[in-house]
């Protein structure tokens, strides 16, 4: 995209300008001694202000992410709200999840009431206990007007650039311990601030989540699992503080979730999100979704066939067996899907087993005579027989 | 040993204008700039030609080592990699740009590019501006380069009117110099 992207560079100031310049106006609006004559006037100001920022913000994350669209999970996230939520959710706000579709280990939520989940994150989870969790967390931060404390303890005179990084990332979930952002904050006080409604945030959270009869100990694995996938320790005295806060009555029996159903809606989640990791190259994230996934689904074809996907574009030392081995699963579970026949195919034509390969590559096309990639696989039956003539004379 | 260490100092600093002081490297591909289109220069191994502007329409031709690294998939490019495979990473690596939006491939085919094994991509997106593009996209391995030829126009009107200048360039493009 390198002509368009010419002309891109020099326009995003320019954007980057004009929003500083409006926010600015606005910060002026609502600063004491300017036209603001009381506290209540400020505070409604402030609260414009937020509404303002959270339309900006959620655009912004329209134009720059994608969201994940997937009803049967997204129905489930529904109902999982309606379970933790405490009472009525305060005036304006409506509680309600949006999936963005990214390898991220991140949730945040907006004063409005909507709760970004990466999907990145989501596959991390074992059990719906630690989805709760995460929701719950985030409707603490909603519940609690956080957003709003976070803007009133900003200096009247702070940096308007800074506050709008500051608010931006003020209600992250896990991302917030893997990324040390804390240079972004004008003050001490600011992060000691954020560290203190993350904690609440916690703290209540955990709260709803007993009260919604979810087990508190199966809900902090979640921290464990984050760990894993962030690779780098963090999270873990939020986790023994939780720990600390909990008492025996907490941990009453029949609370456990049953993790296969929770696997059962994270199955589309998982193959899509193992997809997604492997058209960014992230090969370890792919398998350990797709690994998953035909962990939790034993005779998920599709899941076989992205195993296979997978290793034998990796191509690494042994990849290319398992492979092969996986792609005949996913014909076993499911005769029907081109994907395996093509794939097996093309790994017998690089091995020079023309005869075979060809009849893989016939197969497919047999089973779906009008795919998009049939050009190739024509020229590659072609390069088996051309390969299987000149064996034959 | 002083004399030796000289000619060493001057050969080394020989070297080094050869590398940086002629800027880019010369182009191992050919192609023709049509009439009333211009080249822009740029500090690429690239040609990049335009009539109207490149938010209208552009032809971009590139070349760029195998063993270079895209910018938003760690997939690589390989020597041999069949041009089915190679055109994925590259619909991988656009699909995967957060500056692009509603990508969407309309035909992935095996081509000929120069007498070379390839592959043809066409596809639409958005660009973070709102732009809309319609590309082709012409890519072959050949040694340890990858080659590519775009043809880029930002409205279905420019995208038709320029079409038969651009199949010219393509039909002008071929090697000078195998790598």
């Amino acid at each position: 995209m390198a002509g368009p992207n010419c002309a891109k560079t020099i326009k995003r100031p320019k954007a980057v300008f004009a929003v500083v310049i409006v926010l600015c106006l606005c910060w002026g609006c609502s600063s004491p001694g300017a036209t603001v004559s009381s506290s209540g006037t400020r505070g409604e100001r402030m609260t414009q202000l937020l509404i303002f920022e959270t339309h900006r913000e959620q655009s912004a994350i329209a134009r720059r992410s994608t969201v994940y669209r997937e009803p049967h999970l997204e129905q489930h996230l529904e109902r999982m709200l309606v379970r933790l939520m405490p009472t009525k959710a305060p005036e304006g706000t409506i509680p309600r999840v949006v999936l963005i579709s990214d390898h991220g280990l991140n949730a945040y939520s907006f004063p409005d009431g909507a709760i970004y989940i990466h999907t990145g994150l989501l596959s991390h989870l074992e059990n719906e206990a630690e989805l709760a969790l995460l929701l719950a967390h985030e409707l603490a931060h909603v519940t609690g007007r956080h957003a709003l404390r976070v803007l009133a303890a900003i200096p009247a005179d702070t940096d308007v650039t800074v506050f709008d990084r500051a608010l931006s990332d003020s209600m992250s979930w896990f991302h917030d311990m893997v990324a040390p952002k804390e240079l972004a904050y004008p003050s001490e006080r600011l992060s000691s601030l954020r560290r203190s409604l993350e904690q609440e945030a916690d703290r209540v959270g955990l709260d709803m989540v007993i009260k919604a009869i979810y087990d508190p100990y199966e809900a902090l694995e979640i921290f464990g699992h984050l760990r894993e996938g962030d690779g780098k320790g963090t999270g873990a005295d939020r986790a023994a503080a939780l720990l600390e806060a909990l008492t025996p009555i907490d941990s009453a029996p029949g609370r456990l979730t049953d993790r296969r159903s929770f696997g059962k809606h994270l199955q589309q989640l998982l193959l899509d999100q193992a997809r997604l990791e492997l058209r960014q190259g992230r090969w370890h994230e792919a398998l350990r979704c797709a690994r998953r996934l035909v962990r939790d689904a034993p005779s998920h074809a599709s899941g076989y066939f992205l195993l296979g996907e997978i290793l034998r574009q990796r191509n690494e030392a042994g990849d290319t067996p398992q492979a092969l081995s996986h792609y005949f699963q996913a014909v076993v579970f499911d005769p029907s899907l081109p994907g395996p026949h093509k794939a097996i195919g093309l790994i017998y034509l690089e091995q020079g087993q023309a005869r075979l390969a060809k009849s893989f590559f016939e197969n497919a096309l047999a089973l779906a005579p009008h795919s998009h990639d049939n050009e190739y696989i024509r020229s590659y039956l072609t390069q088996c027989i051309i390969k299987i003539e000149g064996e034959d004379l | 040993m002083k004399p030796r260490f000289w000619i060493c100092v001057i050969l080394l600093a020989l070297l080094a204008s050869c590398a940086h002081g002629g800027g880019k490297p010369p182009l191992t591909f050919n192609a023709a700039v049509p009439e009333g289109w211009k080249q822009i220069a740029t500090d690429d191994t690239m040609m990049f030609m335009t009539k109207d502007g490149g938010y209208k329409q552009f032809v971009l031709i590139r070349e760029r080592p195998l063993a270079e690294p895209f910018q938003f998939t760690n997939k690589r490019l390989q020597p041999g990699m069949l041009p089915e495979a190679a055109a994925q990473i590259i619909a991988n690596e656009i699909l995967a740009d957060s500056n692009i939006h509603n990508f969407s491939v309309t035909e992935n085919i095996p081509a000929r590019i120069a007498g070379n094994s390839g592959f043809k991509l066409a596809f639409v997106y958005t660009d973070a501006d709102g732009y809309i593009f319609k590309t082709l996209y012409y890519g072959f391995i050949k040694g340890d380069t990858f080659y590519n030829i775009r043809y880029g126009a930002s409205e279905e009107e420019y995208f038709q009117k320029d079409l038969k200048t651009f199949e010219e360039v393509f039909k002008s493009f071929n090697l000078v110099a195998a790598k």
